[in-house]
């Protein structure tokens, strides 16, 4: 077993997960769990310097290997170097090229691409409904029914208003027990999952085995 | 072979189909329909519990309580949620009840500033005594468990830079102890991170606004009490829209156009500092901030043509199938004869 790859980040796995585990249960540690949440604000920026790291070297590696897909590697890279300079030199500034070049990044590039993509969502929804909403048996009647009320009702005014006390009862009856139960069987396995983590039963973050 | 009435219903294009929602959004708020809509219990707890706050430093002026105000939604969301931060925002600085806010991504960092002096300059709140920007709170988790002791080590400075330990406001409200209220108008599962690290370690009281896709995922919490109410989607916006615009006519008692031109009229504007916002409103600004107080019952008119539009769709897209079913269930029987 390699030391560097696995022995010496299992060992850290174990000690800091149980020490996490320790310094949340017990008060009189209080002052220690301070000095962990400042040490993760330090870790989370390596952890940054590392995700840079990586999409440089696979877009490198792209571009030695597929030339004909080689624009998209030079677009993700001057998108990064001009909006990590025009961040680091403009966020803070109140005036200046750099203010004005990351602002308009922002307003006129960032948001309306951001807006543009989750805006497609109605379209695809749209379409979806139309084509694989059916009811073909009394499960997803069930389903289409539930739907067309909750649609209505979250719209509901005037006489469609029984739709809207209808959806108040969807949304915090059955929708709030089946929700329950799905998140208490997330939670049991998160508790199981960590435990053997923490406990080096579970390795598959090292990568292999 | 002439073809029937359900196979031209099932093959309607998909560009047809687009171009049908894409008018059913934009028509009706290009032509500025509002809708009235119906209030929940969800959203009036959430105005309750800001109210209260409200009354408890009534009360309690030597140990008044603040509200942190998180911005946890990007650009892609902004439909939904700027509504609620208006509202949201605007009821916190009618009630003159200190704010503290940050935002836990880079991005969000900008769409937070912008909106928050928008408001602030509405209510001539004053930076430093009403309220703070704190900035970038990242990696997130780490600063809502440090806020259970004192979040000042970790920022250093707020946003513009000035010293935390420098501004009034944060001489007194740095931890949980003096936060009423924690709202986190989000898009993502962030609502998550404050019930395991805020609520759950420090008994703090959370109250959500959320995309109405995410909505359904909070739901439990609110049942439980662990959420202090939700603003689920457009609709909840809307409806905080309209209590706070209630509350707002209660308050300030005169038409809003007046209120806005008399704001900075007849002060000092000198001692304003101009790096938070002008302290000035011209009338296009004004015009912009009256449609603002109506922005998500805009939306409602829109989403009402969407829903339904949806429907009907998929009305006719079960009529086709059951008619074609039919008929291809008779011809393999007369065929079977």
């Amino acid at each position: 077993m390699s030391l560097w790859k696995r022995r010496l980040p299992l060992i850290c796995t174990i000690v800091f997960g149980i020490m996490g585990f320790i310094l949340q249960l017990v008060p009189a540690f209080k002052s220690f769990l301070d000095i962990q949440n400042q040490w993760m604000t330090i870790l989370f920026g390596f952890a940054i310097v590392i995700g840079v790291a990586s999409l440089t070297k696979y877009h490198f590696k792209k571009i030695r290997q597929k030339p004909e897909e080689r624009i998209f590697s030079y677009i993700t890279f001057s998108s990064l170097i001009v909006m990590a300079v025009a961040t680091l030199f403009g966020m803070k500034a109140e005036t200046g090229i750099f203010n004005a070049l990351y602002k308009n990044l922002f307003d006129y590039v960032y948001v309306p691409l951001d807006a543009t993509i989750f805006s497609l969502l109605a379209f695809y929804i749209t379409s979806a409904a139309f084509r694989a909403f059916k009811a073909s048996s009394w499960l997803s009647t069930l389903l289409l029914f539930a739907g067309g009320i909750v649609m209505l009702g979250r719209v509901a005014f005037g006489p469609l208003m029984v739709f809207g006390e209808l959806t108040q009862w969807i949304m915090s009856v059955p929708t709030v027990a089946a929700m329950r139960g799905i998140k208490i069987g997330i939670g049991l396995g998160m508790m199981a999952t960590s435990i053997k983590i923490i406990l080096g039963i579970e390795r598959s973050f090292l990568g292999g085995e | 072979m002439k073809k029937k009435w359900y196979d031209v219903i099932l093959q309607i294009g998909k560009p047809y189909i687009y171009l049908g929602m894409f008018i059913v959004v934009v028509v009706p708020f290009l032509a500025k329909c509002e809708m009235q809509t119906y209030e929940t219990d969800i959203s009036k707890t959430m105005y309750e519990k800001i109210e209260s706050i409200y009354k408890y430093n009534q009360k309690n002026a030597d140990s008044e309580m603040a509200i942190l105000f998180a911005f946890d939604y990007g650009p892609s969301t902004t439909p939904e949620n700027d509504p609620m931060v208006y509202s949201v925002l605007r009821h916190i600085f009618l009630r003159e009840i200190p704010l503290l806010v940050w935002a836990p991504y880079v991005p969000y960092l900008d769409i937070a500033e912008t909106r928050l002096n928008r408001i602030a300059k509405e209510y001539k709140a004053i930076y430093g005594k009403d309220y703070v920007f704190l900035g970038l709170a990242y990696p997130v988790d780490a600063y809502m468990i440090s806020t259970g002791s004192d979040f000042r080590p970790l920022f250093n400075t707020d946003y513009y830079g000035n010293d935390v330990y420098s501004i009034p406001l944060l001489s007194k409200y740095y931890s949980y102890d003096n936060l009423g209220l924690v709202v986190s108008i989000t898009s993502t599962s962030m609502p998550l991170f404050w019930l395991q690290y805020a609520n759950a370690l420090f008994d703090q009281e959370i109250s959500v606004g959320t995309t109405a896709v995410s909505a359904a995922d909070f739901y439990p919490f609110v049942s439980s009490g662990q959420f202090q109410g939700m603003l689920a989607g457009l609709k909840g916006a809307a409806e905080y829209e309209q209590m706070v615009e209630r509350l707002e006519n209660k308050i300030i008692n005169k038409d809003i156009k007046v209120y806005l031109s008399d704001l900075y009229r007849d002060i000092d504007t000198s001692q304003i500092n101009k790096k938070y916002f002008e302290p000035k409103f011209g009338a296009e600004e004004i015009q912009v901030a009256i449609n603002r107080r109506s922005q998500a019952r805009r939306g409602m008119s829109s989403q009402f043509g969407a829903h339904i539009y949806v429907i009907i769709l998929i009305l006719f897209g079960n009529l086709g199938y059951y008619f074609k079913n039919k008929e291809s269930n008779k011809t393999t029987v007369t065929k079977a004869r």
